[in-house]
């Protein structure tokens, strides 16, 4: 008989809540995370808003690692304590996706360096930067000695991490893994999509006409997989099942996305198929939906070429409305947001949404949530490099 | 499912192709690390699209370049979807991050180029690849330290065999960054060139960076054959483990040999990732000897450089030509043992002849990450 890989346990660490109520009951409030930036000064750009982690009590970690690290091992923490784990299991193993890693390292290598024109003081931290060190970090902290990879496929690697996790425990070369994504607020990325004109300069308006771009957050979400087995032996609360993953690339532009979503449903295509679902299956939809103009219109387009009737069917939300672009830990927040959905039959709302756009025709659960059941949700991710990703939780079945 | 390599690609200071790569080891050339001398991205990838790549994208893609000419892949052979792109990177393109940042912190942020900002996320290099190739099934790229190309192979053998792609182009590349020469030399990782750095040497006391690529196409061996391309290795197995010390690479070869159902016996010899690191070396050379005994032991750093996660690739490209010319290449330079090694059996001196099966590539990080490859000759 085929494993079969169900989620135990939940630890989202983000701009609105952190650990599993407070995430979920801001979810269900639709709070904007949206702030004036604290991390650093934006005096010298033209946007100044991004979604921050605020009041985190991080874990402490030894060997002073960079952010990433950090957040990622909170995230950890939370989600061993949801899971119901006393300790981890030493044989446990960990994936971890992010977009720049610890990327804030060389920032701060980088400023020391202009101020005092000297940087042989800063340079000793560059081995905190490469991006495996966030997995070893949080494995070392935890005691978990099973398979460890960090997987940087930018902001699409928190599903690939659990793709990964669920290939592992199906496999049997775990029982039981973390996956997630975790990436903090980094320079380079306010700086460059700044400069690519893709950043609002207020709130975050996905699928509605006026939405003017992303905003940038930080967080990070660790997800318990574990396989059906294991849990039912540790008598172990299951929120849902991982069912089906689906990967593509639209091998076209390096931060474009297809003008027609190929790839985009190629890759929800191959989910469904591994998970032996048709689209009409699927009661929610996780979506990208970073507020561009170009990625929700492409995506909404794709969407309705997919799913066709069933579209408007179809309740579909951005997070990201709420909580910001997390890059490499979006897809991870996301994948919990749809975890809870199936569990506490709460489907997350778009909020910010104003104007209905046309070429975004979509059930956006516009502002509130909604309190329907949900026993099959799909969580799409897509990232620079054309990278697409889709991930299927169920209820579970008998 | 057997996975064979069709089709390798290499560039390292050493040579720019595999085969003059291995040339030089069998000669025991060595090289200071650094740049490639002579590197013209041109002659491998023409001259339009590349132009925002940056050197270990270029590196990247010639190698991946070599590798499908090498195996004559055509564009009736798979359909795009059916061929991934799986990278091993744990530096990204780390020169290319670093003077993004650095242009926006000296000349302001609306002065930073906006086509280099898609040069700063990490798997970068693996989706200008996927770009250039029309390679659409997946693109993954994997960061377990130097252990990352072994660990991407092995994550391409489960994607194949899981049928999620027909063909990958996998392989792993690091462009010479003095970002990265400034700071692992400020941790006493890496060396300058005038300090030796010979694999298992008593005098060794650290590694000198230097830039690779390295590539390799692995197709199920019936659908390489129907298609009439040539098999070169089979890929039995990559196994891996997350410890530090003596048990890491231990652990690391032991699963790999489980994993293709073999015994330390059956290992013709190993490409050690030996690197002139006095704790790494020693740590590894101890794993071998327990596990293998008197296998003879090759190193390829002293030749080729550190190129960090770019070495392992590099290495399978290197062992599966060992594997076809019969002959272990010997560590370059290598002449005053450390005595801690005296139960290996370290090819010293000139290359040695031999029949090969199956040769055992190993990397192992300092964070822990150990993973091998076993590259066979096709049965």
């Amino acid at each position: 008989m085929t494993r079969r890989t169900v989620v135990t346990g939940l630890g989202p660490v983000t701009p609105i809540g952190i650990g599993r109520d407070a995430f979920w009951k801001a979810v269900a409030a639709g709070v904007d995370g949206s702030d004036e930036v604290r991390r650093f000064d934006t005096s010298m750009y033209k946007v100044h808003r991004a979604c921050e982690v605020k009041d985190l009590v991080p874990p402490r970690l030894s060997g002073d690692p960079g952010p990433a690290s950090i957040l990622a091992a909170a995230a950890t923490q939370l989600a061993i304590e949801d899971a119901g784990l006393e300790a981890p299991p030493g044989e446990a193993g960990l994936v971890i996706g992010t977009t720049g890693g610890e990327i804030p390292v060389l920032e701060e290598m980088h400023r020391t360096r202009h101020a005092s024109g000297d940087d042989e003081g800063a340079r000793g931290s560059f081995s905190k930067y490469p991006c495996h060190r966030i997995a070893t970090t949080v494995a070392n902290h935890f005691g978990l000695r099973g398979p460890n990879l960090v997987v940087p496929t930018a902001c699409a690697a928190g599903n690939y991490a659990i793709s990964i996790a669920r290939d592992w425990i199906e496999s049997g070369r775990v029982d039981l893994a973390f996956a997630g994504g975790a990436d903090p607020l980094s320079i380079v990325s306010f700086t460059g999509f700044g400069r690519m004109f893709a950043m609002s300069p207020d709130r975050c308006r996905p699928f509605d006409k006026n939405r003017k771009g992303i905003l940038p957050g930080e967080g990070a979400g660790i997800l318990v997989l574990e396989s059906l087995e294991s849990a039912r032996t540790r008598g172990a609360r299951i929120y849902a099942e991982v069912i089906g993953y689906g990967l593509s690339c639209d091998a076209y532009h390096p931060t474009m996305p297809h003008p027609e979503g190929i790839g985009v449903q190629m890759a929800m295509g191959r989910a469904l198929r591994d998970a032996g679902l048709e689209p009409q299956d699927v009661d929610y939809l996780c979506a990208h939906g970073t507020g561009t103009q170009a990625n929700d219109r492409i995506e909404a387009s794709a969407i309705q070429a997919f799913f066709s009737e069933h579209t408007s069917a179809l309740p579909v939300s951005s997070l990201k409305s709420m909580i910001g672009h997390t890059m490499g830990a979006a897809s991870a927040i996301e994948a919990i947001a749809c975890v809870l959905a199936i569990h506490t039959g709460i489907v997350p709302p778009t909020i910010n949404y104003e104007t209905p756009d046309p070429e975004c025709a979509l059930d956006v659960v516009p502002n509130r949530a909604r309190n329907m059941r949900v026993d099959v949700a799909l969580n799409n991710a897509y990232a620079f490099g054309g990278n697409n990703s889709s991930v299927v939780f169920s209820r579970v079945r008998a | 499912m057997k996975i064979v390599i069709t089709g390798i690609g290499a560039l390292a200071t050493v040579g720019i192709g595999a085969r003059p790569a291995f040339e030089s080891m069998l000669q025991g050339r060595a090289n200071a690390g650094g740049e490639i001398a002579g590197f013209d991205p041109t002659v491998f990838l023409g001259t339009k699209g590349i132009r925002h790549f940056d050197r270990t994208a270029l590196l990247l893609a010639s190698a991946a370049r070599l590798a499908l000419d090498q195996s004559r892949f055509g564009t009736a052979d798979y359909a795009p979807d059916e061929i991934g792109v799986v990278v091993g990177s744990t530096h990204g393109s780390i020169q290319a991050i670093c003077e993004f940042d650095q242009e926006a912190v000296r000349d302001g942020p609306d002065y930073v180029n906006p086509q280099a900002f898609a040069n700063t996320v990490i798997n970068a290099p693996a989706s200008r690849v996927a770009m250039l190739y029309q390679a659409m099934g997946l693109n993954t790229t994997i960061s377990s330290g130097t252990a990352s190309s072994l660990d991407a192979l092995g994550y391409s053998l489960s994607m194949m065999r899981l049928g999620r792609v027909k063909a990958i182009v996998c392989g792993a590349a690091l462009g010479y960054s003095p970002e990265i020469a400034k700071g692992y030399g400020a941790a006493g990782r890496l060396v300058g060139s005038d300090v030796p750095c010979v694999p298992f040497a008593m005098d060794r006391r650290g590694s000198k960076l230097a830039e690779a690529g390295a590539a390799f196409v692995l197709e199920d061996e019936a659908r390489a054959r129907s298609r009439g391309a040539a098999a070169l290795v089979e890929v039995s197995s990559v196994g891996s483990a997350f410890s530090t010390g003596v048990s890491g690479p231990l652990k690391a070869m032991g699963e790999t040999l489980a994993f293709a159902h073999l015994d330390p016996g059956d290992v013709s010899c190993v490409f050690s990732s030996a690197s002139g690191s006095p704790l790494g070396d020693h740590e590894e050379g101890e794993a071998i000897r327990r596990m293998l005994g008197h296998v003879p032991v090759t190193a390829s750093r002293s030749l080729t450089g550190d190129c960090l996660e770019a070495s392992g690739a590099l290495d399978v490209a290197l062992a599966v030509l060992a594997v076809e010319a019969e002959k272990i290449p010997s560590i370059a330079g290598l002449e005053e043992v450390d005595p801690a090694f005296a139960g290996l059996d370290l090819v010293r001196g000139s290359s040695r002849e031999l029949p090969i099966h199956h040769v055992l590539v190993n990397t192992r990080d300092d964070s822990g990450h150990c993973a091998s490859a076993l590259v066979s000759r096709m049965s």
